[in-house]
């Protein structure tokens, strides 16, 4: 079960109720069952905000089981965005000791304060990567 | 020599204080501009197209 109980991080509970989120699992093929990463989008006017993604417990730090969850779960992000007609655009807040690990890993760049956005051309990156 | 891999694992991204007003105008502003930007350059190509199309 996804809960701060099972060592997830943020209250998903509370995140699939609300009506302008759409939360999304992550899971292998030919086992459904096991949530392996989750994400939360909106989809706004010109763009989809990254609420939150989160690694599946098993698949966090060091010794997890699969690399590359969360860098997947922002490839769909993108690819919703390009599905809405946004260009890929998606945005998300950043704490400030994480904004350069960003920009290296995902291609997104600072847009000022806390706020990152992944534009068409890394948007495309990604998703060719994972898709 | 050795590539450096960049790792795309990032265990968790979110979890801080929501959108404010000001950072959701900043944002509109921003993607309105993106729009306009891509529009111009769509309306351009298909000009440049039609006049390809006349010396043709």
């Amino acid at each position: 079960m996804v809960s701060k109980k099972n060592n997830w991080v943020f209250n998903w509970k509370d995140e699939f109720k609300q009506p302008e989120r759409d939360v999304y699992k992550l899971t292998i093929v030919n086992n459904a069952n096991i949530i392996q990463g989750l994400v939360s989008l909106e989809v706004k006017a010109d763009h989809v905000y990254m609420h939150l993604v989160e690694n599946a417990p098993f698949n966090k730090g060091k010794n997890k089981v699969y690399f590359g969850v969360a860098g997947n779960l922002v490839a769909f992000a993108c690819k919703l965005a390009f599905q809405r007609g946004h260009e890929g655009n998606v945005s998300f807040i950043s704490k400030t000791q994480l904004i350069e690990h960003y920009e290296k890993t995902l291609g997104a760049f600072h847009f000022g304060g806390r706020l990152m956005i992944i534009e068409t051309n890394a948007a495309l990156k990604l998703i060719n990567k994972y898709f | 020599m050795k590539t450096k891999q960049i790792n795309l694992d990032v265990d968790y991204i979110g979890g801080q204080e929501p959108l404010t007003k000001e950072e959701e105008t900043q944002l509109n502003a921003f993607f309105k501009e993106c729009k306009l930007a891509s529009k111009t350059k769509t309306k351009k190509q298909i000009i440049t197209k039609k006049r390809d199309l006349i010396m043709v």
